[in-house]
């Protein structure tokens, strides 16, 4: 097991965002978090990365417990976070921020292989290497923040609402790539309000209503259920 | 005439950039507006003098050392004074005020409140273009540009240059990669600090230096800081050769006296038409970014 979420309970002040969630995630899979505004989704995933601190329960990666620690180790450990709203640098060019998310990585030849093989998955991305994050388009934002996540080459990606504010045809792109990036060796877990996509990528999917884990199970049976059809794919 | 102008404009100029580079980025990083940066040039000035005067070592070394205490000096400022203030703008407001009257009392105690010089570090003129100028003037810029060019560099080129451009552009992306906002704010202090401290002791070869001359120079950094743009170098070096120039034409050709009047117009009317700086990066995020 690469991560395991046991019953997590976060608050913000005294509101529960999430109450006594857990799950797990295999080395290789794709797990998908879906579910309406507010489910929790992406407060778990903050509570993965050490953005925010658990009032109970524990969370466990790789055999090590990583409740409490920063977010600093949690990032040395294997695990980067492309997080909600993007938070790139604005006035910072592409290379530079891909450089930036290779903080930790301190061999050269090491951050050489890492920016091409981002390059790779990205070639938009070389192709702009040298204009400011605030100039690109959506899906070119969205872009980077996947690739300066990979750059510290991560074990287990934690993407949140990748395909926000995109256009379908990009949505799709973006989705094929995050396949991709699975496929070389990364553990995903995908937050994301298009569930139809999530499900069809993912391996596994948890869905989230109201701070709690409602349903679980493969994503291809979620797709045909009957209640995860009428209350997230509009059928 | 008009050579004299121009050199003695690009010495302020070069010195000035030097004091608001460390003002802007401590502003970046830590979202501190430090009164007390004027009080790292004294103390770079009267280390310089202490140095040179009492310890008897020549102006390369005192700029050397002074400089490395200053930047020193910034980082226990910042773990002692700032680092339990943060993200707290009020409380770190006050406490930077605070600590001009204290680092003014301490240099007071340390060196007397008398105005002092040092020994002229380069004797004899050099002539250009006609223009008869001091050594101890000219010698200053190429070392003023240097230290602006080494941290230019050290901003775009190195690991934690990059990483303290990220801290301040969004706190919460750069410590997903793995950045230290403690340490980066640690930097950008001691960094800030010391080219303030550099400042000083280039200041201390030129003019009389005493404990409250940090309080001229604070105006004038702030001013060039906000015309410059939020945590843009260039934009801080351009602004800083405005103010560097405004007050060396005006002081020849009219009255030293008008000088602050003038720049302030000039400044004015800059941000009136860019409000975000000559090179505007708007000042976002910032409450975002402390959620």
């Amino acid at each position: 097991m690469l991560l395991e979420v046991k019953n997590v309970t976060i608050q913000y002040g005294k509101i529960t965002a999430i109450n006594d969630v857990s799950l797990d995630v295999e080395k290789g899979e794709i797990v998908t978090l879906i579910g309406g505004n507010g489910a929790g989704k992406t407060t778990t995933l903050r509570a993965v990365c050490g953005m925010r601190q658990p009032v109970t329960g524990e969370i466990w990666f790789e055999g090590q417990r990583i409740d409490g620690l920063p977010v600093q180790k949690i990032v040395q450990l294997g695990v980067s976070h492309a997080p909600e709203g993007r938070r790139l640098f604005d006035y910072m060019t592409v290379k530079d921020t891909l450089l930036a998310g290779a903080f930790l990585q301190k061999n050269k030849n090491e951050i050489q292989r890492s920016l091409d093989r981002v390059y790779g998955h990205f070639p938009k991305l070389k192709e702009r290497s040298r204009q400011v994050a605030c100039t690109l388009s959506g899906g070119e934002q969205q872009m980077l923040t996947i690739g300066r996540a990979l750059m510290a080459n991560p074990m287990l990606l934690l993407l949140d609402e990748p395909s926000l504010g995109l256009a379908p045809l990009l949505t799709q792109e973006i989705f094929t790539i995050i396949e991709d990036i699975n496929r070389s060796g990364v553990t995903i877990v995908l937050v994301e309000q298009n569930s139809r996509m999530a499900l069809k990528v993912a391996h596994r999917a948890f869905v989230l209503e109201v701070g709690r884990i409602v349903l679980t199970g493969e994503a291809s049976r979620l797709l045909d259920d009957t209640r995860i059809k009428a209350a997230y794919l509009g059928q | 005439m008009i050579v004299q102008v121009l050199a003695n404009g690009m010495m302020l100029s070069l010195i000035y950039a030097l004091v608001a580079i460390g003002l802007t980025m401590i502003y970046g990083v830590m979202h501190i507006l430090n009164w007390a940066h004027g009080e790292f040039v004294m103390f770079g000035a009267m280390g310089a003098f202490y140095l040179m005067v009492v310890s008897k070592l020549n102006f390369a070394l005192s700029l050397v050392v002074a400089t490395i205490f200053v930047g020193l000096l910034g980082v226990i400022t910042e773990r002692i004074v700032f680092k339990p203030m943060r993200g707290l703008h009020l409380p770190s407001y006050i406490m930077s005020i605070g600590l001009v009257y204290v680092l003014q009392a301490m240099g007071s105690f340390m060196f007397g409140v008398q105005d002092k010089m040092i020994p002229t570090v380069m004797p004899g003129v050099v002539k250009i273009f006609g223009a008869i100028l001091p050594k101890s003037r000219v010698m200053l810029m190429p070392i003023a540009a240097a230290l602006t060019a080494a941290y230019y560099f050290f901003l775009q080129r190195t690991r934690y240059g990059r990483a303290i451009r990220a801290t301040s552009m969004d706190e919460v992306g750069a410590s997903l990669q793995g950045i230290s906002i403690d340490r980066c704010a640690a930097i950008a202090m001691g960094s800030g600090s010391a080219l303030a401290g550099a400042a000083g002791v280039l200041l201390a070869s030129i003019v009389k230096i005493n404990p409250f001359m940090g309080e001229a120079l604070i105006f004038k950094a702030f001013i060039i800081v906000f015309v410059g743009g939020r945590m843009s170098l260039v934009g801080t070096i351009i602004a800083a050769f405005i103010v560097g120039y405004t007050e060396s034409i005006v002081s020849v050709y009219w009255d030293p006296a008008w000088i602050p009047m003038i720049e302030m117009a000039v400044l004015a009317a800059i941000l009136i038409f860019r409000p975000g700086g000559l090179v505007g990066i708007e000042v976002k995020k910032l409450g975002a970014a402390r959620e």
